[in-house]
């Protein structure tokens, strides 16, 4: 076991070095394909226009999706995945658990060092571990949850010690809660280290330039430690200048016109016309995004008979919704288990067909009609056709849902405070663990458990899906809860799985595609 | 009144946009062709034809139906949030012209308070405190901000005429003050209140736009001009025009009738009043 | 003079009170719980989020909340915003100026078209020019901005690629970048006041050209653009002025709609954005300082208009 997972790491490093410089990722459909064989030519500044606005460059106080672009160039984790999902090493080199899984001891990297000179070494582990944990107000708490303390074996090697086996952790360990950031930088930059340039970070970028609404700057970190295969210095482009612009239609024409280099989050409505471009790169892969309507568990509330959520879950047309909505560009779903996890089975597909009449039937065993109130937020026009074509979907089954475009902080409020009875759409960034996407959404008491959820089977199987590392039987444990809420005893309703996106000019090689939403600029170049 | 209607062909011409309007609106179940919230994906982003003579939005919906509903909205709101105005406006600048000192003082400050907020972030403050946004929010929110345009007209006209003779005459008669307001004071607003009034109608109109078009006024599904060109505008670049185009006329056309009968009724009612904003 | 202003500036201080204490009121009675944003996200947990309700003092009851933002506020400090930690003064400075250039543009067109077409329309009465500008003045007011803009980017912006179809670029990096993108937006926001621009021009103008001391001027002989140029405009000038003035409400209130759309980063679209977002301490920010402007500007506007007319008296003009 052990060894195997040696194996896998170590071919791991050589994979995402080969990766590096080999171009990457065929795109799907048509369009001009990145180069497999040129040699990278360093230099180059390029501008990315990004779906929003960042907030907070602190791993420890962020939370939200869209700060994740940006962490992803500046900082490094101990551990990242490659392309295609996978954990891979990164600043962690190997890693051993104990052989009752409750303590990982992790090899480090001992020619790293942040960009304002501090070295990376065991005791900054600590450092960074120990502040995402007790920290008041830390978003990483939760994911951090099993961990009972880290300790300095020496300067390249920490041991986390865990109260129980968690299966999660490597997969937590790649994103925020895994990010090292220099203990000198965050202390000196106080309050306003969230939103001011730092050099806190061992990344391949160093942040020099945060305008609100504007833009950001990302500049070459010259003593970044990762190298492509020839031994060169990643990254190769000197500049990178991140601007945010919300609305899907200016950023296309920014790339369009020139003005931005590379762009994700691509309108459904132009894909079909950039597959066919030969002017613009368009990379598309499967991600771990899921799109729900999650009811809201309130006094009196329709849904505590969970009959009438599996109701709603047999009318709507998923296929139709794809099609309409995002013109096809997606997945369909039935759970929270998206097509990349390792834990995906292909041939569950309950609720294949919409089927008004059994849900008709179904609701007239329980008695009274069904009717609800769904929450969207305002101001996003696609949520809005969604909601009406769900609307009109559900009346086929004598369902009346009735719309209420809301702003964020309402919606938020009305679920925190539990005073709202219906169902809120909302579409998850997804995470690379199955336990990710799944254990705060249907276990018993979790944050994001807005429907009060409580199923013993369902908190066991889960319970036991992260105590074991055996990806065979938490594969058979997920795939059991996922009947259960999506089926037999229905938490909530999933509809479908979004994609990454990459729009970029033919210029620009070297681009990766990745099941995160995130983007990675390290291994891009531009051809002059 | 034909006599003055003929002398007046502008008062004419406006005035008949607005009944033709009002009537679409009153009659909007009649004369649209199509159920405007009838979705029909199979029939989505159709241009202009026959059977839909403004073509389908991106849910299949008649555009047609949807600008003729939509009348409902634009006009209802216009009409309550005016009166909001007119009403409170009106009784406000009135007491505070005719009685003056200290209560005249107060109103003034809080007419200076109302106006020094920029009137569309007030509308989008007031909206935002209610639960949900709400079609009667709207209606509030733009009626409260245009009392202080009446406010000011008519104190404006109250303090010139309290001196006038004929004020002072019905005084030392014993008229009770109510009395000399509304028979002898307000007549004499009467013609710059219509003007005021039309012409605030149509900038009820384009506030209501706008809040629907900010999402905080009607509702979806139900069809409101602002909201369907803010939903359909993203389709411009795809060059699906007409879905946003045509309630975007819709709303030029309605408040520019009542701009056009207002200034046609300020020309003729009042000449002197060309001067003045 | 002096006694005027000092009694106009003395009777600013209740209303921007009232003004502080309204929009306080609003904001904070508007359901929507802004902590959860920023200290929730996407995992809502309430453990943390009451924690960092408690760090900013956001469980107080209200009046105690006014009280302390009342006193930071007096000696300047108005708070960070909620979202960003960004102080509210330094995110309305970093946004000024770019409200006050698209400002500064609508306003100048505005004025030159109006001032050029009002005087032409106003000399040749009935001509097709005069038309033509009557004609432009009401569709202008009657356009809704948001709609002309969105035109405007269709057509100028994405079908014909003469113009970027929003966004800023700083001036002092690349003015020409800068200069392009301003012009769609200008054009956008000078609509609806230029109309009413145009119209006060011309009426203004024409009550002056027919009054009786110029009939004594054209009887001496002076030729005709003399008179306008003269005489007429500097009287016409007295209400078009005031017009001009109120103009300053009016681009900060347009200026909402067209920085929302043409992805302005001015402080319009922060407004917007603040009062979705709850986040209260910008909103009173906001919200306060551009009524003290807007008073300031009025005093400015009423000054004037008596000094451009000294039938004006003061005291007829305040209260």
């Amino acid at each position: 076991m052990r060894s195997a997972r040696y194996l896998v790491a170590f071919l791991g490093s050589f994979a995402i070095l080969l990766a590096a410089c080999s171009g990457g990722q065929q795109p799907s459909g048509g369009g001009a394909s990145p180069s497999t064989s040129v040699m990278a030519t360093p230099g180059g500044t390029m501008t990315f226009a990004l779906e929003d606005q960042p907030i907070n460059m602190d791993p420890l106080l962020s939370n939200a999706f869209i700060d994740r672009n940006i962490h992803y160039q500046i900082y490094d984790s101990l551990v990242r995945i490659d392309s295609s999902g996978k954990i891979i090493p990164w600043l962690a080199t190997t890693w051993d658990f104990a052989s009752d899984g409750k303590a990982v001891t992790f090899h480090l990297r001992t020619d790293v060092k942040y960009a304002d000179g501090e070295t990376f070494d065991g005791a900054s582990v600590k450092w960074n571990i120990d502040r995402y944990r007790t920290t008041t107000g830390s978003q990483r708490s939760g994911e951090l949850a099993s961990v009972d303390s880290v300790d300095v074996v020496d300067a390249s090697t920490v041991r986390f010690n865990l109260k129980s086996v968690f299966a999660p952790l490597l997969a937590n360990l790649v994103d925020r809660s895994g990010m090292m950031l220099s203990r000198k930088s965050v202390e000196a930059g106080g309050t306003d280290f969230t939103r001011k340039p730092s050099k806190a970070g061992s990344g391949p970028f160093v942040l020099t330039e945060f305008v609100q609404n504007d833009h950001m700057t990302l500049e070459k970190n010259p003593s970044y430690w990762l190298k492509d295969k020839d031994g060169s210095q990643l990254p190769y482009l000197d500049k990178v200048i991140v601007k945010p612009i919300t609305d899907g239609t200016v950023r296309l024409t920014n790339v369009r016109t020139g003005d931005a280099q590379i762009m994700n989050n691509i309108p459904g409505k132009d894909v079909a016309s950039l597959k066919t471009d030969s002017t613009l790169v368009y990379q598309q892969k499967e991600a771990y995004q899921f799109n729900s309507m999650i009811p809201n568990e309130a006094a009196g509330y329709v849904f505590a008979d969970r009959r009438y959520v599996k109701a709603v879950s047999m009318t709507i047309d998923r296929q139709q919704i794809l099609d309409t909505i995002a013109f096809g560009v997606g997945a369909v779903g039935y759970g929270t288990i998206a097509p990349s996890h390792f834990a995906f089975d292909p041939t569950f597909k309950p609720y294949a067909k919409a089927d008004p009449d059994a849900a008709k039937a179904l609701i007239a065993q329980i008695g009274a009609p069904l009717q609800f109130e769904l929450l969207i937020v305002s101001g996003d026009p696609v949520q809005l056709q969604e909601a009406q074509l769900i609307k009109a979907q559900l009346e086929k089954a004598g369902i009346t849902m009735d719309i209420t475009q809301l702003q964020f902080a309402q919606i938020l409020d009305l679920q925190n405070k539990h005073t709202f009875k219906g169902m809120t759409l909302i579409g998850w960034s997804g995470r690379i663990d199955p336990d990710g996407n799944t254990y705060d959404w249907v276990y018993t008491g979790r944050p994001n458990n807005a429907e009060s959820y409580s199923n013993k089977q369902v908190d066991q199987l889960l319970d036991h899906s992260r105590a074991t590392t055996d990806q065979e039987q938490r594969k058979s444990d997920f795939q059991k809860a996922q009947q259960i809420f999506v089926v037999d005893d229905p938490a909530a309703v999933w509809f479908g799985f979004g994609v990454s996106q990459l729009l970029y000019t033919p210029k620009l090689k070297g681009m990766d595609i990745y099941p995160d939403r995130l983007v990675r600029f390290a291994t891009a170049w531009l051809q002059k | 009144m034909r006599t003055f209607l003929r002398r007046n062909p502008r008062i004419l011409l406006g005035g008949t946009i607005v009944v033709v309007l009002v009537f679409v609106a009153v009659f909007a179940s009649v004369i649209a062709p199509y159920d405007p919230t009838k979705v029909d994906v199979t029939q989505g982003l159709r241009p202009p034809s026959a059977g839909h003579p403004f073509g389908t939005d991106d849910l299949g919906r008649d555009v047609l139906s949807r600008v003729i509903w939509g009348s409902r909205i634009s006009l209802s709101v216009a009409l309550i949030s005016v009166s909001i105005g007119f009403g409170v406006g009106v009784s406000l600048g009135l007491a505070a012209g005719y009685f003056g000192g200290l209560f005249d003082l107060l109103a003034m400050r809080l007419i200076d308070t109302l106006l020094a907020f920029p009137a569309l972030l007030l509308a989008i403050a007031i909206v935002a405190t209610q639960e949900k946004p709400e079609i009667q929010y709207a209606m509030i929110a733009i009626g409260i901000v245009a009392v202080p345009a009446y406010t000011r007209l008519t104190r404006a006209q109250a303090l010139a005429l309290r001196e006038r003779e004929f004020i002072l005459a019905a005084r030392t008669v014993g008229a009770r003050p109510v009395r000399i307001v509304f028979r002898h004071i307000f007549p004499n607003l009467a013609n710059a209140l219509v003007v005021q009034a039309t012409l605030g109608t149509a900038g009820a109109i384009l506030a209501e736009a706008a809040l629907s078009f900010l999402g905080l006024g009607a509702q979806a599904p139900t069809p409101s001009w602002g909201q369907d060109i803010s939903y359909n505008a993203r389709y411009l670049p795809n060059l699906f025009w007409w879905m946003s185009l045509a309630p975007g006329t819709a709303i030029f056309l309605a408040v520019f009738s009542f701009n056009f009968l207002g200034d046609a009724l300020r020309d003729a009612l009042d000449p002197r009043l060309r001067r003045s904003a | 003079m002096g006694q005027y202003i000092l009694r106009r500036l003395l009777l600013m201080i209740p209303v921007a009170f009232l003004v502080s204490v309204v929009v306080f009121v609003l904001i904070h009675l508007s359901p929507g719980d802004p902590v959860a944003i920023f200290a929730g996200g996407e995992v809502q947990d309430p453990v943390v989020i009451a924690a960092v309700r408690q760090q900013y003092g956001l469980d107080q009851p209200l009046p105690a909340q006014y009280v302390i933002w009342l006193e930071h506020a007096l000696q300047g400090d108005f708070g960070r915003s909620l979202r960003t930690r960004q102080p509210v003064l330094e995110a309305i400075t970093e946004r000024l100026p770019k409200t006050l250039e698209l400002g500064g543009a609508a306003l100048l067109l505005s004025i030159v078209i109006a001032l050029v077409v009002g005087t032409i329309a106003a000399v040749r009465r009935n001509s097709v020019v005069d038309l033509v500008a009557t004609g432009v003045t009401i569709a202008g007011v009657s356009l809704p901005n948001f709609y002309l803009g969105i035109v405007l980017i269709l057509v100028f912006g994405l079908v014909f690629r003469v113009f970027p179809p929003g966004g800023y670029s700083d001036f002092a990096t690349d003015p020409f970048e800068n200069l392009k993108r301003l012009v769609l937006p200008a054009i956008t926001l000078a609509s609806a006041s230029t109309a009413l621009n145009l119209r006060q021009v011309r009426s203004s103008l024409l009550d002056v050209l027919s009054q009786e001391y110029l009939r004594t001027a054209r009887a001496k002989g002076l030729r005709e653009r003399t008179i306008v140029m003269r005489h007429a405009w500097k009287n016409a000038l007295i209400p078009v002025v005031t017009i001009f003035g109120l103009q300053v409400g009016a681009i900060l209130e347009g200026a909402i709609i067209t920085e929302t759309i043409f992805f302005w980063p001015g402080v319009g679209r922060l407004a917007v954005d603040s009062i979705n977002g709850r986040d209260y301490p910008v909103v009173q920010g906001i919200v306060l300082l551009s009524a003290l402007s807007y008073m300031a500007s009025t005093l400015v506007v009423d000054v004037l208009y008596a000094w451009l007319d000294p039938r004006i008296s003061y005291r007829s003009r305040s209260a």
